[in-house]
């Protein structure tokens, strides 16, 4: 009887340490870490919602957009982890429309998506006003802050066809994203 | 003899025909029930859709959480909802109460706010506490005539294009490691070589990563004065010496404003 109590209080606890080590990555800031933390005790927490939503949260922040797919399909029990779950969604959805529109110039103008605050959704946005077609690197200026600007182009990141996005203030390059 | 067979199957028929006319009412009520739902269903969709708005509008004090809002544009808008971050909270608090964990730096939930912030220089001054430089101001004041004895020492270009190699894997090695010291010389590596460009983009990374550090609000501010942004570096001296009271940035402040350096 009592070996059954100890393991419940001891995985019981290994869950909340892994929680909680999610939790301080992501406040400390690192987030590729967390990411890769996150998926390696992904299947124990797939029940956990809250933890799911970190793993997202710390993949995205990451870039590590393609990791999103599994978090956003364990997601759907409370009204916080749909909300997260259709956001992370829509930030796949418009990566996995971006590539197919500057890889094999599929038209993609017509679409009407919804939006967000993230940086994908915005670069989607200013590219479905105006794709640029002729231009091999798409650069686009933020309508709410002039200063602020944008390039879109294809790239390679081991041997693997990807985005990126630069993002420069003052015509100076801030940061790099590779999706 | 009786034929008990031929019996048996006038029975059945005889059976079969006495529940005959319930089976048919039976049939002839269900089938009108069916058609009554049916016809209802095909009218109602415009009524359940009217009621289900409805009650979206009424209910947002009991549904806590809408996370769909409009923009201006009429565009929807999706944004995460961090209400999870709660329950970490709440375990870290009960199972460690007496430790105090810092602010969440959580994603941006906001409708227009970027996700990432910009980077515009004053708005990523935010430190807690001063720390001495780690060069003496005069140092300091001293890195343009370093740089002008870069610049008309014919030997030394020769160096720059040696050290072109040294820098490119000083720049990987920082990538990889984000160490300030590292971002810091190559910051002034690139300042010292007139890539003021380079400079700002160095200094404005080695303050995300350590903003404490004298000399990199002092590079940063002199290469936003090189770039022609002379305001700006106003602006992120005036806001580095209200949080650190720093007299190195206070002499480069009052250097750009009496136009001693350009």
């Amino acid at each position: 009887m009592r070996s059954p109590l100890f393991l419940l209080f001891f995985s019981c606890t290994l869950f909340a340490d892994t929680g909680q080590n999610l939790f301080d990555m992501y406040q400390k800031g690192m987030y590729a870490q967390g990411c890769d933390y996150g998926y390696r005790f992904f299947a124990r927490n797939e029940h956990n919602e809250p933890f799911v939503s970190l793993v997202g949260f710390s993949c995205l922040k990451a870039d590590q957009i393609d990791r999103l797919s599994p978090v956003m399909s364990a997601l759907s029990q409370t009204p916080d982890a749909r909300a997260n779950s259709a956001y992370f969604a829509l930030i796949v959805m418009q990566k996995k429309l971006l590539m197919q529109a500057l890889f094999d110039h599929k038209p993609i103008q017509k679409l009407q998506f919804p939006t967000s605050g993230h940086l994908l959704s915005k670069v989607f946005d200013l590219y479905v006003k105006n794709p640029k077609n002729n231009d091999p690197v798409k650069e686009y200026q933020d309508p709410a802050n002039p200063r602020q600007s944008y390039k879109l182009y294809t790239t390679h990141s081991d041997g693997r066809k990807s985005i990126a996005i630069d993002e420069y203030y003052d015509k100076i390059l801030t940061l790099h994203h590779v999706y | 003899m009786l034929d008990i067979k031929r019996l048996e199957r006038r029975w059945l028929k005889y059976k079969i025909k006495s529940f005959l006319p319930y089976f048919i009412t039976l049939f002839a009520v269900l089938s009108v029930l069916i058609g009554i739902s049916l016809w209802f269903n095909t009218e109602k969709p415009a009524d359940h859709n009217r009621t289900d708005t409805q009650k979206t509008i009424v209910s947002p004090t009991a549904e806590p959480l809408p996370p769909v809002a409009m923009s201006d544009h009429n565009k929807t808008v999706l944004e995460p909802s961090m209400e999870f971050v709660q329950a970490f909270q709440n375990q870290s608090v009960t199972s460690e109460p007496e430790t105090k964990l810092p602010p969440v730096a959580l994603p941006a939930p906001a409708v227009n706010k970027p996700v990432r912030p910009i980077p515009a220089p004053p708005k990523t001054l935010h430190m807690p506490e001063y720390t001495p430089p780690p060069e003496a101001p005069a140092g300091l004041r001293a890195v343009p005539t370093v740089s002008r004895t870069v610049t008309n020492d014919k030997s030394l270009s020769i160096n720059r294009n040696e050290s072109k190699l040294d820098i490119e894997d000083l720049q990987r090695r920082f990538k990889e490691t984000s160490n300030a010291n590292l971002g810091l010389f190559i910051a002034r590596y690139y300042y010292d070589h007139g890539d003021y460009n380079e400079a700002y983009n160095y200094a404005l990374k080695t303050n995300n990563v350590n903003n404490r550090i004298d000399e990199s609000w002092i590079l940063f501010s002199k290469s936003l004065v090189k770039l022609g942004k002379t305001d700006q570096a106003k602006k992120t001296l005036q806001l580095y010496i209200s949080q650190s009271n720093s007299d190195a940035a206070r002499g480069l402040l009052d250097a750009i404003e009496k136009g001693n350096f350009k």
